[in-house]
């Protein structure tokens, strides 16, 4: 039998929450009930002035960061002081950071190589763009809320096993924000600041374009596919939706992704999945899990060949294999067993 | 243990749960009437395998999957009538029930006891059991007694976990006495970055014949361990993972040395059981190059497959035979058929030349000849016969069988019982020698298995 992938799963009660500081103000009552449009935090946030990627800076390894510092986080610091040094060819050089305006130094971005100098105090508001329950509220646990969701599998996420055992159950919370369409191929992003955001770039990510959104701030990078040796060597928070390399990707899928900008994201560590909270729609009702008919299904392709592309079925025969209409407009015979069935 | 009488009709469905699929085997036996089949089934739960943990793998799910399975075997399974508790249906006839439904689920699984919860909040009829050491030795055991081998190893090759059981009998001196030997060894990889990373460790590279850039061969093999696929003819992939399973393989061999010395040549009855998604992709003739090579084995053996894990679902019915307390089955529904594997040891100078010239002959065949050439991995496969079939083989040009140094070696195929399917003739001499570059490892390939696509 055959088990239908969910691209997009729904879930009905869905518990999440949003992390808050000291400072920041709740604007809703545990039990209360949240619309599209209320306003659920008030928080206090200073602008990042500056980031730095401290490898790239001083050319040392993201395991180094932490003793190249000079700083400390909350520190004020005036122009031209240093923030992180090292000392290289025994002791003759010295490759500095210096800061270029003064500012408050945040070490909070540390473990993904990135020191921020903050600028001045604003005030901003999270507002829902969904319907749910406030379970409660606390420094700690955050602002827990009942929704509904949609999950979207990831089929890998780069720091997943760098994290410590007892951080496994890490969730990165914000905005979902899509590059345009997520179609075409970018080196570099075109808003000033992705701060706190999680930024789906499309079919391929780049290393350049990763760099230059977590410069501005961007607390997760989601993409269709990226090259392995890239995923691996980066360090930074990213997930992959596709796989890796240059491969195909659905431009059905790249648009269904694309569509959740704006929505509250959570990426979830322990389940490798990231949920956009949502008011469940229609046409994600949930279908049988498994297939009952061949011919018309929805396959992706998991052959090297053309990994990655969607198609449907034609025929089939008994001997295992069916015939595919790819969505580029070809035509092929394959081993049933060499495509996943999916669903959007 | 109460008996099944033993020519009562009867239907058992058993189900096992491991390396995220679900393999389901319907059993149905009418010995009065010579009428035994099993009927099989096999999903794969990796479109699910982020959501086995939460409520998508829910009641829902097995609602769902004993009702398609109804539609799959044309077996009325379901008792339909009871709308709000599930309960199967009784066995009456062939179609109709079944007498019982066992779940085995392999102690790797992951999400294990979510699923193991799953099932038994689902129903209280299903027995549930697990797939652990104790019970992989006491179905070798009995298997082994069952057929006669006094050596038996069953070799399990999943892309994270290669296990190599194997149960022998060995002679106490102390007491005097015959003893079964029982042993495990095991590899283990915990995520699938490790996985993936190992394809730039020095020694899989002395094993590998594609010619595909660092970069691109980790995208490829990322993307094979990630999405897992059933069926693959891509010379890269099929070349990557036979690299892989070789030095999986070869790992266990080296750190168990003691555990897994001298299988095949110390003239015991031994055969290996070979099971697992890697021999499902790989097919069976470089399953064998992989094995053979990996665990250093040599002198002459048996070969069964598992591929489907009826072994493991209905092993210890087959085994208990009419004192079964599910259902009474024979050697030809559980087990598949065998091949025969001969390693004999050959001259380095040899090249080219005929090693060994064998026939085989039958009331239904006639007599048809076979020959190696050094250094062949030469993967024989004998005609369809109905029919005991003798085969013969005669090693020529010095070359010989360990432990005796046979140079005349003949077995019978005896089709419903005992009946072959291939022979291997592994006519390289030792020691077998990779690299020491992915171009020499191609010819070499070439010239052991005629393996042009690698």
């Amino acid at each position: 039998m055959i088990i239908k992938h969910k691209v997009l799963e729904k879930y009905n009660e869905y518990r999440f929450s949003i992390p808050y500081k000291l400072g920041d103000r709740v604007l809703v009552e545990p039990d209360g009930k949240i619309k599209s449009g209320t306003t659920l935090i008030e928080c206090k946030s200073s602008n990042r002035k500056h980031s730095f990627f401290i490898p790239e800076q001083i050319a040392c390894s993201l395991k180094e960061v932490s003793e190249t510092l000079n700083c400390i986080d909350g520190e004020f610091v005036k122009k031209g002081e240093t923030l992180a040094q090292k000392v290289t060819a025994g002791g003759l050089m010295v490759k500095k950071l210096v800061a270029p305006s003064a500012g408050i130094v945040d070490l909070t971005r540390i473990e993904s190589g990135y020191i921020d100098l903050l600028g001045e105090e604003s005030v901003s508001n999270i507002v829902s763009n969904f319907s749910g329950i406030v379970e409660g509220s606390s420094l700690i646990d955050g602002l827990m809320i009942r929704s509904s969701a949609v999950a979207l599998d990831l089929v890998s996420l780069s720091d997943l096993f760098d994290i410590k055992e007892n951080t496994r159950e890490k969730k990165i919370v914000g905005e979902f924000v899509s590059l345009s369409e997520g179609k075409d191929l970018r080196l570099h992003s075109t808003e000033e600041s992705y701060q706190d955001k999680i930024v789906f770039v499309g079919k391929y990510l780049h290393i350049d374009l990763l760099h230059d959104l977590f410069q501005k701030g961007a607390s997760f990078v989601l993409t269709y596919s990226m090259n392995y040796e890239d995923f691996r060597r980066q360090g930074l928070p990213v997930g992959i939706v596709g796989g890796f390399g240059e491969i195909h990707s659905s431009s059905k899928l790249l648009s269904n992704i694309s569509a959740m900008n704006g929505k509250l994201a959570v990426v979830d560590y322990s389940e490798s999945q990231i949920f956009f909270v949502q008011d469940v729609l229609d046409n994600l009702k949930t279908n049988n899990i498994f297939l009952t008919n061949l011919n018309g299904s929805t396959v992706k392709s998991l052959l090297l060949s053309n990994y990655g592309m969607v198609g449907q079925i034609q025929s089939s025969d008994e001997e295992g294999y069916i015939s595919v209409e790819w969505e580029n407009g070809s035509s092929s015979m394959v081993d049933i067993g060499g495509v996943e069935f999916i669903t959007f | 243990m109460s008996k099944l009488p033993l020519f009562e009709k009867n239907a058992y469905l058993s189900i096992v749960i491991k390396d995220n699929g679900l393999w389901s085997h319907l059993a149905y036996t009418d010995h009065n009437a010579s009428r035994e089949y099993i009927l099989s089934d096999f999903t794969d739960l990796n479109p699910l395998r982020l959501r086995l943990d939460d409520e998508v793998f829910n009641l829902n799910f097995w609602f769902e999957y004993f009702n398609s399975l109804e539609k799959v075997f044309s077996w009325d399974i379901v008792q339909k009538d009871r709308t709000n508790i599930f309960t199967f249906k009784n066995f009456l006839k062939e179609g109709d029930g079944v007498s019982g439904v066992r779940i085995q689920i392999d102690d790797n699984q992951k999400f294990f006891s979510k699923i193991f919860d799953s099932i038994r909040s689902f129903s209280n009829d299903i027995s549930l059991k697990v797939l652990d050491d104790q019970y992989m030795y006491s179905m070798l055991d009995g298997i082994s007694e069952k057929l006669g081998y006094e050596d038996l190893l069953y070799i399990d090759m999943d892309i994270y976990d290669f296990t190599v059981y194997r149960v022998k009998k060995v002679f106490n001196q102390k007491e005097k006495s015959i003893k079964k030997e029982f042993t495990r060894s095991k590899i283990n990889w915990s995520n699938e970055f490790s996985v993936i990373d190992s394809i730039q460790d020095s020694r899989f590279k002395a094993f590998l014949a594609t010619d595909l850039s660092t970069s691109q061969l980790q995208n490829y093999w990322g993307n094979f361990i990630l999405n897992k696929i059933f069926s693959s003819v891509d010379p890269n992939i099929l070349d990557v993972l036979r690299a892989y399973s070789t030095i999986q393989n070869h790992s266990i061999f080296r750190d168990n040395k003691e555990k897994l010395a001298n299988f095949g040549i110390t003239g015991q009855q031994s055969a290996v059981i070979v099971s697992g998604y890697i021999p499902r992709i790989l097919g069976k003739q470089k399953s064998l190059l992989s094995v053979i090579d990996g665990l250093e084995l040599s002198g002459s053996f048996d070969c069964l497959w598992d591929l489907d894990l009826k072994l493991l679902s209905y092993g210890k019915t087959y085994a208990n035979g009419v004192n079964s307390a599910d259902i009474i089955l024979t050697r030809k529904e559980v087990l598949s058929l065998v091949s025969k594997i001969i390693i004999p040891t050959i001259s380095s100078s040899l090249n080219n030349k005929v090693v060994m010239s064998g026939y085989l002959e039958s009331l239904d065949i006639q007599r048809t000849e076979f020959f190696t050439l050094a250094p062949q991995f030469s993967y024989i496969l004998l005609p369809k016969h109905e029919h005991k079939t003798v085969i013969e083989c005669n090693f020529k040009n010095g070359s010989y069988v360990l432990p005796n140094k046979e140079k005349y070696f003949s077995f019978v195929s005896v089709p419903d019982s005992n009946m072959y399917e291939s022979i291997l003739v592994d006519a390289r001499p030792r020691p077998i020698i990779y690299g020491p570059d992915t171009y020499s490892n191609k010819l070499k390939l070439q010239a052991w298995i005629n393996d042009n696509k690698a």
